[in-house]
């Protein structure tokens, strides 16, 4: 993948987290249920962004195991 | 720095005002759970910003970003965790189970050690960063009561 590449899906994944922060502040009306699904959603969307961040840092691969 | 930390905090800060009179155990760790993730959310940001601000290494941010990811994932088990305790009726002591789960996996040492780095300043803003989520967890297991 190339730089702008990994760039452009870091903040992809910066701007959905925040999009997804800024939603559930202002959602003072949810139920139990309804803060959980949207916590897992941030959850999930934290996964993203820790592949994009470690993606852009262009470390060496991890030895192949056999 | 200093705005990154309080940025970071500042939801750690907001879920220890929000437990306050919240008597219902499963809503208290659900609010638990989304606060930890979007204070991991602005850690994993933050290490970004030190790393190209020339803070922290790139191998460092690499250490810090394991760490919040590993919490992430310990924080997504304690949402299971809660969500379990409330399809099986809220049984006396399921909830401070799974917070004291997710604070003792917030406090294992082979993943704090990944926290380590060299500059003082970065040090002191990532430990901000987990002091922020723990305290928040210490103060949802005070807030549950045993529920």
């Amino acid at each position: 993948m190339d730089t702008n590449a990994i760039v452009q899906l870091i903040l992809l994944a910066i701007s959905e987290t925040t999009q997804m922060i800024g939603w559930i502040r202002s959602q003072t009306g949810l139920t139990a249920d309804q803060q959980a699904a949207a916590t897992q959603k941030l959850i999930a969307a934290n996964d993203a962004l820790y592949s994009a961040l470690k993606g852009s840092l262009n470390l060496p691969a991890p030895p192949a195991t056999s | 720095m200093k705005r990154l930390a309080l940025a970071v905090l500042l939801p750690a800060i907001l879920l220890l005002a929000g437990f306050k009179g919240c008597n219902d155990p499963y809503t208290a760790c659900v609010q638990g759970s989304s606060v930890a993730a979007q204070s991991i959310n602005q850690g994993m940001t933050t290490v970004d910003t030190l790393r190209q601000q020339g803070t922290l290494s790139v191998a460092e941010e690499s250490q810090a970003l394991d760490y919040m990811e590993f919490a992430n994932k310990a924080d997504g088990a304690f949402l299971s965790c809660a969500q379990e305790a409330h399809t099986n009726g809220n049984k006396p002591g399921t909830y401070t189970a799974c917070a004291n789960t997710f604070n003792t996996a917030l406090n294992n040492p082979a993943e704090l050690a990944l926290l380590h780095v060299s500059n003082a300043q970065a040090s002191q803003t990532l430990n901000t960063i987990v002091i922020g989520v723990t305290a928040g967890v210490n103060s949802l297991v005070a807030a549950l009561g045993g529920a």
